[in-house]
């Protein structure tokens, strides 16, 4: 696969963390081609360095050493402000812990992503009920993150992850803290952001979210094994 | 293995390095700059004090005195609101974690123990820090202002302030900060861990007015509306030390002007002294005593020898650029209390005032028709051809009468009518305006001793002086022309070096101010952290947060700064200074300063901002 076809590709990436007399290396030689609209699942035991793995195809952390090319771009090179705008324009991402801001309702937070995207209110108001719809959360637009419950939230954090459609999502334990029903509902909304085409990298244990896969990993002592593609 | 209250507190604050710094440094800049207020309003106190030793008139230090101690009670005020205010948060804070001990079992005394001990410690540690930094700083700055001549600076003060005040914000600390932590301990582990309680959101807010506003407002305000317990306390700490930023500021700058004019009212400008040698020289000492304390000489006023014939008199006021000629005989007489009656509100009855007190004065005899002064008086001047009228000085007003316009003087036997109370800096206050008829009638004197000659502000000083000096020598060589505005400049000066240390105290109190922002942002910031990080990492720029921090400062800013400085205006102008003098220029320096103050404040409270926008993003995302 080139460069050009690839929608992430990263390349002996290591990533070690060090602190006053500890030293962590989280992630070892990492090797990974997502082509666009794949569909990755990356399962792995806790502390096996998906979260890392994902926040530095995101361009929220740096490498200690590798490549990591995200739609041509090599984030590891780029500064923060780049990085800010290229987040904005590419990616979705939905936290582990939902990550919502408290301070604006469901609706201003998916409509947080697209205001520093230059659309106009009206535009971000069309978005943001599309979206709404999608999640089945409409009745909920006006409240605050705070009084959602756990599922509520995560169907919110994937709505925000793909209100300015990004081309790639990437998504942290998306069913981790909920029940099955709960889980079933963002495994379908995940099924429909497949369908429109999406590159997709979601880091779970979830078998049905890995079922969707089209390439199936598993990271292991910050290593990654090839499951199955 | 059993964990001591004490050991586990330590290693808790040891593990949140972050939170526990914070707090100490809030609270330790809080305690600091309330014992440099103190200390420094002590020390400016006690210096202008002994700088007042005698000299400045009464009527001026009526003025002056209630500014020092409303100063020194707002300190003192604001140094116990910022602790308060830093106790409070710091505590409130930990909210959250003690519901997570409750939750996990940890009995309600045993919470309580932990982050009793918490607080002991830290508030010890940052009183100590804050007592001492507050000493050293106080050293510095009044040695620094020592060396430049400040002789307020050159006095010592005590030890007792810096061990009062720590000692009293340690206890403080304790009781202010001890409420959330009962509170906390006492509630549901449920409750505890909600966010509607470490969030401070107790009921679905409503803003609909704010839907079409900008991100960075809405979430600012929101954030603000959320801490309201925590906003309240900062705009109140805030607006009592722009309060006193305003007070000493528009009330220092404005009570300057005000007893600046008087002063020059008093004294006259453009004015010259005509008279014998010794009677010029006698008049200098006279207006010095206001600056320079007393000046205890034998003069016989009425030697005839210092009379001002009436040719003279007549030649001075025909000399070009001769405006105004006062013509005034000045002696000294001894001076009695006559009571007077007044109606008393609270018995219906006419009611005797005053007693039979005696003393010297400085008698000053004038022709009320050609009087160049324009004092400032509580009452008014004398009428022509009224000769059974006084004027008294505020200073002898006060040591000799009680109710001055309701009672008379009593002059050789003579009583006369008082009409007003004025501000003069002659003699210190200690005088008397009579009629010259009156005065000529009872000492015998046949004119004037001495002469004010005001000049045209558009003539050629020096040439009238040269044309003036040439008559006296025709006249009398012993004759001589003095210009007064040295003793004008060197009034004034005094009055200035009497204002400018106050002028100092809302320069600390901002610093204090700027530091009790700063905290209460970097704690804020710290308390928002994650949240921040989730921002960015959704495609905002480190300047969107920023600029919602910012838009949270400015809107406390703001509010702080349009309650301290009403109220600062408001208490100036009608309470601290009567008939205030507001010129143009006044205004514009006063909006100046204020202004001034406003934008230092809120360049202080974005450094904590721009430190943790250039925070690695990871790091924002990560809860210290």
């Amino acid at each position: 696969m080139t460069e050009i076809e690839a929608a992430v590709l990263v390349s002996q990436l290591e990533k070690t963390y060090e602190g006053l007399g500890f030293k962590v290396q989280v992630l070892k030689d990492v090797n990974l081609e997502v082509s666009k609209g794949e569909f990755v699942a990356i399962s792995g035991s806790s502390g096996s360095g998906k979260t890392t793995l994902l926040n530095i195809i995101g361009g929220i952390d740096k490498p200690t050493s590798g490549k990591v090319i995200v739609f041509n771009e090599d984030l590891g090179t780029r500064d923060e402000g780049f990085l800010a705008g290229f987040r904005c324009k590419n990616l979705g991402f939905v936290f582990q812990s939902y990550n919502l801001i408290s301070t604006l309702t469901v609706a201003e937070n998916i409509a947080f992503p697209m205001e520093w995207t230059g659309k106009n209110s009206k535009q971000i108001a069309e978005r943001v009920e599309e979206l709404l719809t999608l999640i089945d959360l409409t009745q909920r637009a006006g409240h605050f993150p705070f009084q959602l419950s756990g599922g509520e939230q995560q169907r919110v954090a994937l709505a925000r992850a793909m209100a300015n459609d990004p081309p790639l999502l990437l998504v942290d334990e998306p069913t981790g803290n909920l029940d099955s029903k709960t889980s079933l509902k963002v495994t379908q909304i995940l099924e429909a952001m497949k369908s429109r085409g999406k590159t997709i990298i979601v880091a779970t244990h979830d078998p049905h979210i890995i079922e969707l896969a089209h390439q199936k990993q598993i990271l292991e002592e910050g290593r990654l094994i090839i499951g199955n593609k | 293995m059993e964990t001591s209250d004490t050991a586990f507190s330590v290693n808790d604050l040891l593990r949140k390095k972050m939170q526990t710094s914070l707090a100490i440094l809030s609270l330790a800049s809080c305690v600091a700059s309330t014992v440099f207020l103190l200390l420094f309003a002590e020390r400016t106190g006690l210096g202008i004090s002994s700088l007042v030793e005698g000299k400045l008139t009464t009527g001026f230090s009526l003025l002056f005195y209630p500014f020092l101690t409303l100063l020194m009670v707002l300190v003192i005020i604001s140094g116990v609101v910022m602790i308060s205010f830093t106790a409070f948060i710091m505590m409130s804070q930990r909210t959250r974690d003690v519901g997570l001990m409750k939750a996990a079992g940890c009995p309600n005394d045993l919470v309580f123990g932990y982050f009793f001990t918490e607080l002991l410690f830290v508030a010890f540690v940052a009183c100590g820090l804050g007592a001492l930094l507050g000493v050293v700083a106080e050293i510095a700055c009044s040695d620094l202002l020592g060396n430049f001549g400040s002789n307020p600076f050159q006095t010592s003060t005590g030890i007792w302030t810096p061990v009062a005040a720590f000692v009293g914000f340690f206890v403080l600390s304790l009781a202010l900060g001890i409420s959330p932590v009962v509170r906390a301990s006492q509630a549901e582990p449920a409750k505890a861990l909600s966010p509607a309680n470490y969030l401070g959101v107790e009921k679905e807010p409503g803003f609909t007015i704010l839907s079409r506003s900008n991100l960075s407002l809405k979430m600012a305000v929101r954030t603000l509306v959320r801490h309201r317990s925590a906003t309240v306390r900062i705009v109140v700490c805030l607006s009592l030390v722009f309060l006193l930023v305003t007070v000493a500021v528009a009330g220092g700058l404005i009570a300057r002007d005000t007893s600046k004019s008087w002063v020059e009212d008093a004294i006259g400008k453009n004015m010259l002294l005509i008279g014998q040698r010794e009677m010029v020289a006698q008049y200098q000492l006279l207006c010095s005593e206001f600056y320079e304390g007393p000046n205890n000489t034998d003069f016989i006023y009425t030697n005839p020898r210092y009379q001002l014939t009436k040719s003279l008199l007549a030649s001075l006021s025909s000399i070009t650029g001769v405006v105004g000629l006062d013509t005034r005989l000045i002696t000294e007489e001894q001076v009695r209390e006559i009571q007077g009656y007044i109606y008393g509100s609270t018995t219906s009855k006419m009611q005797t005032v005053g007693d039979h007190r005696e003393g010297s004065s400085i008698v000053v005899g004038v022709d009320v028709s050609t009087v160049v002064s324009d004092w400032s008086i509580n009452g008014q001047f004398l009428q022509e051809n009224q000769p059974d009228q006084a004027v008294v000085g505020d200073s002898l007003a006060i040591a000799l009468f009680s109710e001055p316009l309701n009672q008379k003087i009593g002059i050789q036997g003579r009583n006369l009518n008082i009409t007003g109370v004025c501000l003069d800096p002659l003699n210190n206050g200690n005088v008397t305006y009579v009629s010259l008829s009156f005065l000529e009638d009872i000492t015998g004197a046949t004119g004037p001793n001495i002469a004010l000659v005001k000049l045209d502000p558009s003539a050629n000083k020096t040439e009238v002086i040269e044309r003036i000096n040439a008559l006296l020598q025709d006249e009398d060589s012993n004759l001589q022309v003095y210009d007064l505005d040295g003793q004008l400049s060197k009034s004034l000066d005094f009055v200035g070096s009497l204002w400018s240390p106050i002028m100092l105290l809302p320069l600390f109190s901002l610093v204090a101010a700027s530091l009790t922002l700063v905290g209460y942002v970097a704690l804020s910031i710290d308390e928002q952290r994650q949240e921040f990080g989730i921002i960015r990492a959704l495609g905002a720029k480190p300047r969107a947060v920023l600029k919602i921090v910012l838009t949270q400062s400015l809107i406390i800013v703001l509010a702080s700064y349009a309650i301290g400085t009403a109220l600062g205006i408001i208490l100036t102008l009608l309470i601290l200074v009567q008939e205030p003098l507001v010129t143009t220029f006044t205004v514009v320096e006063i909006a100046s300063w204020l202004l001034l103050a406003l934008a230092v404040t809120f360049a202080a409270s974005a450094y904590p901002a721009a430190i943790f926008a250039k925070k690695p993003l990871l790091e924002t995302m990560t809860k210290s």
